[in-house]
């Protein structure tokens, strides 16, 4: 069973007031999500469109590699020890 | 070649002798520096709040490095952010990029800079008299959109897309024939 640990970064971290979760017995990433977004309720909006979707300025790195697909997610399989970051687009400089 | 994200910056001095010690044919030393300004967005600034997803951040600070230097073939790049909170008129960034000629240098900093800013895992929140604000939707100050060396007139930042379709459209009804258009978006803050 995948135990994984995911992670929020900046104005992300700071509108759902979390940081950091872990999570049992997933099996995709595209379940991951799932399952954040009905753990999160009403603060998933940071994170999630109305229908699911990400929001665009929203990005996603599975132990440190970005995954750039949305489509790819149901078949992006999760193992146990992932970190999975969830975080926005940069303003740095 | 080295970039890094951490709560300090070299001393420039270190920085231009690393970049002029890389080879016998550095011509030109091209560095800028980020520093942190009081007045933003009509905000009074007392410092920033700088968060980085480091190990992310130090990886696409080396792919920005690599790419400048294959594309401009510059000699040498040195990229560097700080995180952490600074106050006004402290540093936050450096680039510095060794090239044989001025030229390919000043072009390659102008696209390191913006490829810095757009495209890292780097956020800043800025603390004010009026309040903190995560600087979230960062639009260039200037943006300049060419078609055929045309500039298309854009009256409002958000409306950048329907200025393209109008130039767009504009140059296909007065040259039809045409089935090549380039296309040149440049950014700049």
């Amino acid at each position: 069973m995948a135990r994984v640990v995911v992670r929020f970064f900046a104005w992300l971290r700071e509108e759902i007031g979390v940081s950091e979760i872990v999570l049992d017995g997933l099996g995709s990433l595209a379940d991951l999500l799932s399952d954040i977004r009905k753990s999160l309720g009403s603060r998933s909006g940071a994170i999630f469109e109305d229908d699911g979707s990400l929001r665009n300025n929203v990005v996603i790195a599975i132990n440190n590699r970005i995954v750039s697909s949305e489509r790819s997610f149901e078949r992006i399989s999760l193992r146990d020890g992932d970190i999975i970051d969830i975080m926005p687009l940069g303003s740095g400089g | 070649m080295h970039v890094r994200v951490g709560n300090e910056l070299s001393e420039i001095g270190k920085i231009l002798e690393e970049l002029k010690k890389s080879s016998e044919n550095v011509g030109a030393i091209t560095i800028f520096v980020g520093v942190v300004r009081r007045e933003s967005r009509g905000r009074n600034v007392n410092k920033l709040i700088y968060e980085a997803h480091k190990d992310l951040a130090e990886k696409f600070l080396g792919e920005i490095a690599s790419y400048v230097k294959n594309k401009y073939g510059l000699i040498d790049v040195i990229l560097e952010h700080k995180i952490g909170e600074l106050s006004v008129g402290e540093e936050t960034m450096i680039v510095g990029i060794a090239s044989k000629h001025r030229a390919e240098g000043i072009s390659a900093l102008e696209e390191t800079i913006e490829r810095i800013k757009m495209g890292v895992p780097i956020w800043k929140k800025e603390v004010a008299e009026e309040g903190e604000f995560w600087i979230k939707d960062e639009y260039p100050s200037r943006l300049q959109i060419l078609i055929d060396g045309k500039e298309a007139r854009i009256e409002n930042k958000e409306k950048i897309f329907s200025s393209l379709i109008n130039l767009l459209g504009e140059t296909l009804r007065t040259s039809p024939e045409k089935i090549r258009i380039r296309i040149s978006i440049t950014t700049y803050d």
